[in-house]
């Protein structure tokens, strides 16, 4: 992959001071919750149903395969029975992404 | 560990497919509340929001992790949203796990409402303000480069002002 032939450094704008809280970073390794680094797939939300727009949804992601667990209204009813491996996920389905005429989208933020 | 550096590493992860052709950057996250710490939620895909300054969860994640957003806990910050009026909201004490890399963050942490129904996006304090991301967006992946400074003092309590 070429990176880059030439680059430029432009600063960020500075909008206002922002106190900068010492923040520990820790791998979660070293204690606490007990997690390893895992590579889990990407959920792909163009597999995920239309109906199901805007629910919270538990979904099992695998390589080359997604499986819906359950689905809810909250993230509680989405969860609620479902058997938690390291590769279930949750997520609230999006709303359609609309686009536009020049192939824009509306992003949600 | 203490006062040690981890070596740098990167750490490629593709876009996410949100159908209709649109890719986003986006990572999983474990929200943990800093105060309950035997809660936490399941991995959620966040989008990485290069031009938000903080981070911003969905509302409708506050109670998995027992936080009242209705409630006089955490503490209030008054915001100035792109668009819109100033306004004061409420800050959490979060630790955020990003299972893919395997590191935690402690941050104060928003929840608002997201009307495309996003999940919520990963913002500059507390999160970009200590890992340096590249985004390839031809080759539609993101490359996390980890050199974060780690320290020994604990997991996360430390991190907050009084």
């Amino acid at each position: 992959m070429v990176v880059a032939e030439a680059g430029f450094a432009t600063p960020y704008t500075e909008i206002a001071t922002m106190s900068m809280e010492p923040v520990v970073t820790v791998p979660a390794s070293e204690g606490g919750l007990t997690m390893s680094v895992r590579a889990i797939p990407n959920v792909d939300f163009s597999k995920i149903p239309s109906e199901l727009q805007g629910k919270w949804v538990a979904v099992r992601v695998g390589s080359g395969v997604q499986e819906i667990l359950k689905e809810g209204d909250t993230p509680h009813e989405a969860m609620a029975g479902v058997q938690r491996e390291w590769n279930t996920i949750l997520t609230r389905v999006p709303a359609p992404i609309a686009i536009a005429a020049s192939g824009e989208s509306d992003g949600d933020h | 560990m203490s006062g040690d550096s981890l070596p740098p590493y990167s750490t490629p992860i593709p876009f996410t497919d949100m159908g209709r052709g649109i890719l986003r950057p986006c990572l999983y996250v474990v929200i943990e509340n800093l105060d309950q710490p035997h809660l936490r939620t399941d991995p959620i895909p966040m989008v990485v929001d290069t031009g938000a300054d903080h981070c911003i969860f969905a509302r409708e994640l506050a109670p998995e992790i027992g936080i009242n957003v209705d409630g006089d806990g955490g503490r209030l910050q008054r915001v100035f949203p792109l668009g819109g009026e100033p306004r004061l909201i409420r800050e959490y004490p979060v630790q955020i796990t990003i299972p893919q890399i395997g590191h935690r963050f402690s941050l104060w942490a928003r929840f608002d409402s997201f009307a495309n129904g996003g999940n919520g996006v990963l913002g500059y304090g507390g999160f970009l303000s200590f890992l340096d991301i590249r985004f390839f967006y031809r080759e539609r992946l993101q490359i996390l480069d980890v050199r974060s400074k780690v320290t020994g003092d604990g997991v996360g309590v430390g991190g907050f002002p009084a």
